[in-house]
């Protein structure tokens, strides 16, 4: 049992969609921001601290805390930490605002995940996770290795294409995977030339 | 609240380029000298925070790449994306919260991989100001041309910075630059932006640090002398540096606030022993001075020509050498927190502060301070 019970007291979620051309990143997340705020019922004042994060190589931006922190979170003047820990940067967020507020230090702190791919590449970030020597010259990013995983899983106990397509088809999200698919192919080809 | 020590430390020795070794390979270093110093295995560490950038490894998610050199396989772990004192708080938390005994806090950084403008460049919005070509060292000659007009603080009280920590450097085996010079050699040196020669900055360097933290039980079965946490301050500085008041560092001064607040500090001078900071280069170490409260503002300067800052003055800033004898970038903040854990269980050698009880801290993200974070040790309970 932890010292002091932690609460979730608001949320904000932007709409989720490939492109965000009428609003810049620090206007995307106070979007969702402004939303979690008013949830809660709390200004900008408020907020003790503020832990955020995403993946720097994604959008291209160092120590992205520190624009979207302090320009759109709102961390003029208080204390702001990153966590990025790749595919699992978002819980590792709730996590780390757990703790803040567990430990006794933070009252109130917002927790904030962002990333605005279209202004970057996913894929070009993503094989920088791999082995420079062994394993990034395939710039597969993360097609690559889930295609392997993929393969194997179904090969070992008998999963059908159909029956992985039926995954898709319940999250109604068809069309925009596909499309998806053929942003990532054109990022690949950008890396080649 | 419950108390937190640090029960043990370990650091490669930082050097300009260890290409017999990859980033990995560095941590796994620290992190074994650690096991060995402390008579543990990986069984007995809890969890697992870590502190690096992706832009300085070349490498997202680059804490994945040393999951087996920490031994977090199957454990859980965690990654802080900056600086390594931030890190050192998140681990703190973890055992504050009861949800565990012992963390070990690991920071690297290898900046000999990469090109450090292009690294210090991103860290401008990609907007409006990143085409400019700002970096770290442009901005810091803006910051300290304005500072020193300001206050009236010449080139030589900012050289002589520089000289007093090559010289502390002499003393620390760990440290990269380890050769004296002169504050004429810092003067006559290339010019890298007005006001700031290329003797004001520090080098780049490799290296890693690692360190035990456990609660209170565990920590005084662990060790002799554990180093208690004793208080903590956080503030961030605005992003744009026409945002900013160049001239004085005000979220450094904030964080430092709080953590004087929270550890009890009326008087820093008195009530400090002993101070290792990230200074970036020789005038931020003078601005750094009247953010700590260690002199009036713009008296940085007449600060360091007293003294009191040298090894043998009231209270020594930086034994070790500092960032402008060593310079891993990401890891300064967790090596200045080993620095004066060193300092405080009587171990730091030749650079020991005799009879050091408590000690300051402070580790920065950004662009001269703009994320700051204060850290205060006590040596007894």
């Amino acid at each position: 049992m932890p010292k002091h019970d932690v609460a979730v007291v608001g949320i904000g979620q932007t709409k989720f969609k490939s492109k965000r051309r009428d609003v810049n990143i620090p206007e995307m997340i106070y979007e969702a921001v402004k939303m979690a705020l008013d949830d809660a019922q709390l200004e900008p004042k408020d907020i003790d601290a503020i832990v955020i994060g995403n993946m720097d190589h994604f959008e291209g931006i160092n120590f992205s805390e520190l624009m979207c922190g302090i320009e759109a979170a709102p961390g003029f003047l208080k204390p702001i930490v990153k966590v990025a820990t790749g595919g699992t940067t978002g819980s590792s967020l709730a996590i780390c605002g757990y703790h803040n507020v567990a430990s006794g230090i933070y009252d109130k702190v917002l927790v904030v995940g962002w990333e605005k791919l279209n202004e970057g590449g996913a894929t070009t970030g993503i094989i920088t996770a791999f082995n420079p020597v062994w394993e990034r010259p395939s710039l597969a990013g993360a097609l690559g290795p889930l295609a392997l995983m993929a393969g194997m899983y179904s090969a070992k106990y008998g999963i059908t294409a159909e029956q992985a397509a039926k995954v898709t088809v319940k999250i109604g999200v068809t069309l925009p995977i596909i499309h998806m698919l053929t942003c990532r192919c054109q990022t690949l080809q950008l890396i080649m030339l | 609240m419950d108390n937190v020590a640090i029960v043990g430390v370990a650091q490669t020795k930082y050097e300009e380029d260890k290409i017999d070794q990859t980033y990995s390979e560095l941590v796994f270093e620290v992190v074994k000298k650690l096991h060995n110093e402390l008579g543990i295995n990986n069984d007995d560490v809890g969890c697992v925070i870590t502190s690096s950038n992706d832009f300085n490894d070349g490498r997202t998610i680059a804490n994945m790449a040393i999951q087996d050199a920490v031994g977090s396989v199957r454990k859980a772990e965690s990654r802080v994306s900056g600086d390594g004192a931030f890190a050192f708080m998140y681990g703190v938390m973890r055992i504050l919260s009861e949800s565990y005994d012992t963390v070990m806090v690991v920071s690297h950084c290898k900046c000999s991989e990469v090109n450090q403008y292009l690294v210090n460049n991103t860290i401008f919005d990609p907007y409006y100001q990143r085409h400019l070509g700002l970096d770290q060292i442009s901005s810091a000659g803006l910051m300290a041309n304005m500072y020193m007009n300001k206050y009236n603080v010449s080139e030589e009280q900012a050289a002589m910075v520089v000289v007093k920590n090559r010289k502390n450097a002499l003393n620390n085996p760990f440290a990269h630059l380890r050769k004296e010079i002169s504050i004429k050699d810092v003067l006559n040196s290339k010019m890298m932006a007005y006001p700031l020669k290329e003797l004001d900055f520090p080098p780049f360097s490799d290296g890693a640090v690692a360190m035990l933290l456990a609660k209170e039980d565990i920590a005084k079965k662990m060790t002799e002398t554990p180093v208690w946490f004793r208080g903590y301050g956080n503030c961030t500085d605005a992003y744009y540096l026409g945002n900013r008041n160049m001239t004085d560092l005000i979220g450094l001064e904030l964080a430092t606030k709080e953590a004087y607040r929270m550890a009890g500090v009326n008087n820093p001078v008195d009530n400090l022993d002993v101070c290792e900071v990230s200074e970036n280069f020789s005038v931020h170490e003078l601005m750094i001075y009247e953010a700590l409260g260690l002199c009036d503002k713009g008296e940085g300067g007449k600060f360091i020509e007293s003294g009191e800052t040298e090894m043998n003055g009231s209270i020594p800033i930086n034994p070790s050498g500092g960032v402008l004898s060593s310079n891993p970038t990401m890891a300064n903040g967790l090596i200045r927190v080993a620095e004066i854990a060193l300092q405080l269980q009587g171990e730091a050698d030749k650079r020991q502060v005799p009879n050091a009880k408590t000690g300051l801290a402070y580790g920065m993200n950004g662009i001269s301070s703009q994320g700051n974070c204060v850290l205060i040790f006590g040596g007894d309970l």
